[in-house]
């Protein structure tokens, strides 16, 4: 391919990937898009007036989807770390295996819609408490496949050398492991967070309409038409991924030698 | 498992508010109706064509601009899309592509089209154009991402150095070891993905058609819909898509490392 056309492929496909990020900010001001200007007369910064003194739902619906995330991903970050060295160790790995890709392979509107019974019976469909496990249920799974790749046989005989120097097994987890485990749990805590933040078929089921997070939102401003105001929720929902893509840059990169 | 019993015995006829014992009918009006075959097969034919393109793409992105890929800031911008929820691309599509969208202003503006009606229909079309094209979106960094971690972690380099030293052009290079070596190390993921589009709710859900209809968006809306009669083959559907999933991790797990300690 000749030279010049070998950057045009890499530029447009920058472009495209960045436009997003440009066009969809940008929307949240329009006020009215009359078909056919490109852009709007003027810009209306109405809709962020709104969000940030407080008086719209969807900085609701950001705090609430923020909270979620935090409390699904430390969650299962943890959890999953604990069992995944259960499932490495144990004598029934291939099943552990099994068992945890299958609602990490399922799609999650009708994962919600086998789960949707047994949470009504258990009276908490329609509560942030019922979304949060109902993503539980999506988030540790991942996580213990995540950590099979952590805890691997040479992880084991860190933790036998350490133990025959004499390390209790509190010592051994904090002092030996945990540090070793850092970068995974860091990156196991990103994309667990990640799972939440984008959730949208489990949350509509479960929250049965009653837990609106910004995936919700803007699912809702569409069916409204309300494109700004969705370009607005849009525009919360893919900032903090895109900061957490740059600030884990180093464990995100770093295999590609970044 | 424990929990798809309820949706065995509702599709049995065994529970349910309209209950009225064991009967086979569910199934056979699933099995026989056809719509869950053909929403198996046009979401099978929409993944196909969005993994084809996507893993075409991400080949390239990955061989050939190996040394773009280093560059920090390139790399971060080249991987943004995977911080793009599916509803949000699906929003972003539908905002460039539709009559009213971007493109067809663009179009209007150059003097390609008169008016919204002329542009083209990309969403909301049976042929899925606008689900194809956002999958691809999502798609393209994930395994641009994926194949140069294969490629480093492989020493792929060093086999393509080997091969040019025994004489092969870098085309069978590329075509006999390195394409072959990252597709087979990727297949686990590309399994997944083909899953992964294959239940896909909110994309085809604001991008879709109502005839035909990807699995998600059919199962869902036959489950939550209000006439109660539709509700036994609704389970039944999902203990089909529910089996079929199984089978395809059982495929991927006995094919690949996973199970490798």
């Amino acid at each position: 391919m000749p030279r010049k056309n070998f950057h045009i492929v890499l530029v447009a496909s920058v472009v495209i990937a960045v436009f997003p990020f440009v066009w969809l900010p940008l929307m949240s001001f329009f006020s009215d898009w009359n078909y056919p200007n490109i852009l709007p007369g003027v810009l209306d910064v109405q809709q962020w007036k709104l969000f940030f003194s407080g008086q719209q739902d969807v900085r609701h619906s950001f705090l609430l989807s923020l909270a979620i995330a935090t409390t699904t991903a430390t969650l299962s970050t943890a959890v999953g770390f604990g069992l995944a060295r259960t499932v490495s160790f144990g004598s029934r790995r291939k099943q552990g295996i099994f068992w945890s890709l299958l609602p990490v392979t399922i799609s999650p509107v009708l994962f919600a819609t086998i789960l949707a019974f047994y949470f009504n019976v258990a009276g908490i469909s329609g509560t942030v408490g019922g979304v949060m496990i109902a993503q539980l249920l999506i988030a540790i799974p991942f996580s213990i496949i995540y950590f099979t790749a952590f805890w691997t046989p040479r992880v084991m005989h860190m933790e036998q050398l350490a133990a025959t120097l004499g390390s209790t097994p509190y010592q051994t987890f904090t002092q030996v492991v945990l540090p070793y485990a850092r970068p995974f749990l860091l990156v196991c805590f990103f994309q667990t967070f990640i799972i939440s933040w984008f959730e949208y078929g489990l949350t509509s089921v479960i929250g049965a309409g009653q837990v609106q997070t910004l995936t919700l939102k803007v699912y809702l401003y569409v069916q409204e038409a309300s494109p700004s105001l969705a370009a607005l929720a849009a525009t919360l929902l893919i900032l903090p991924p895109a900061l957490l893509l740059w600030f884990n840059r180093q464990y995100v990169f770093k295999p590609l030698g970044v | 498992m424990i929990s798809a019993a309820y949706s065995l015995l509702y599709s049995l006829g065994l529970t349910g508010l309209l209950s009225q014992g064991w009967t086979l009918t569910y199934w056979q009006q699933v099995v026989t109706d056809g719509n869950i075959w053909i929403s198996l097969l046009y979401s099978l034919a929409i993944a196909l064509s969005a993994m084809g393109i996507s893993l075409t793409a991400a080949l390239y992105l990955s061989l050939r601009h190996k040394a773009a890929l280093q560059q920090k800031t390139t790399a971060y911008l080249l991987f943004l899309p995977l911080g793009i929820p599916a509803v949000v691309a699906a929003f972003f599509t539908y905002q460039m592509l539709a009559p009213s969208g971007l493109l067809s202003r663009v179009s209007y503006a150059w003097g390609l089209s008169e008016s919204a009606a002329q542009f083209p229909s990309l969403v909301n079309d049976s042929l899925a154009i606008g689900i194809v094209i956002t999958h691809i979106i999502l798609a393209i960094p994930y395994f641009t991402v994926l194949f140069n971690n294969i490629y480093l972690s492989e020493n792929v380099a060093d086999l393509e150095q080997v091969s040019n030293n025994l004489g092969s052009t870098r085309r069978q290079t590329l075509r006999v070891i390195v394409i072959p070596l990252l597709l087979k190390r990727a297949m686990a993921s590309i399994v997944m993905f083909l899953i992964f589009v294959m239940g896909s709710y909110e994309i085809p859900l604001l991008l879709g058609v109502s005839d035909p209809r990807m699995l998600s968006p059919l199962i869902a809306d036959k489950m939550f819909r209000f006439d109660l009669t539709d509700k036994p083959e609704a389970h039944a559907m999902l203990l089909i898509y529910l089996l079929s999933v199984i089978a395809i991790n059982l495929f991927v797990l006995k094919r690949t490392r996973l199970y490798a300690s």
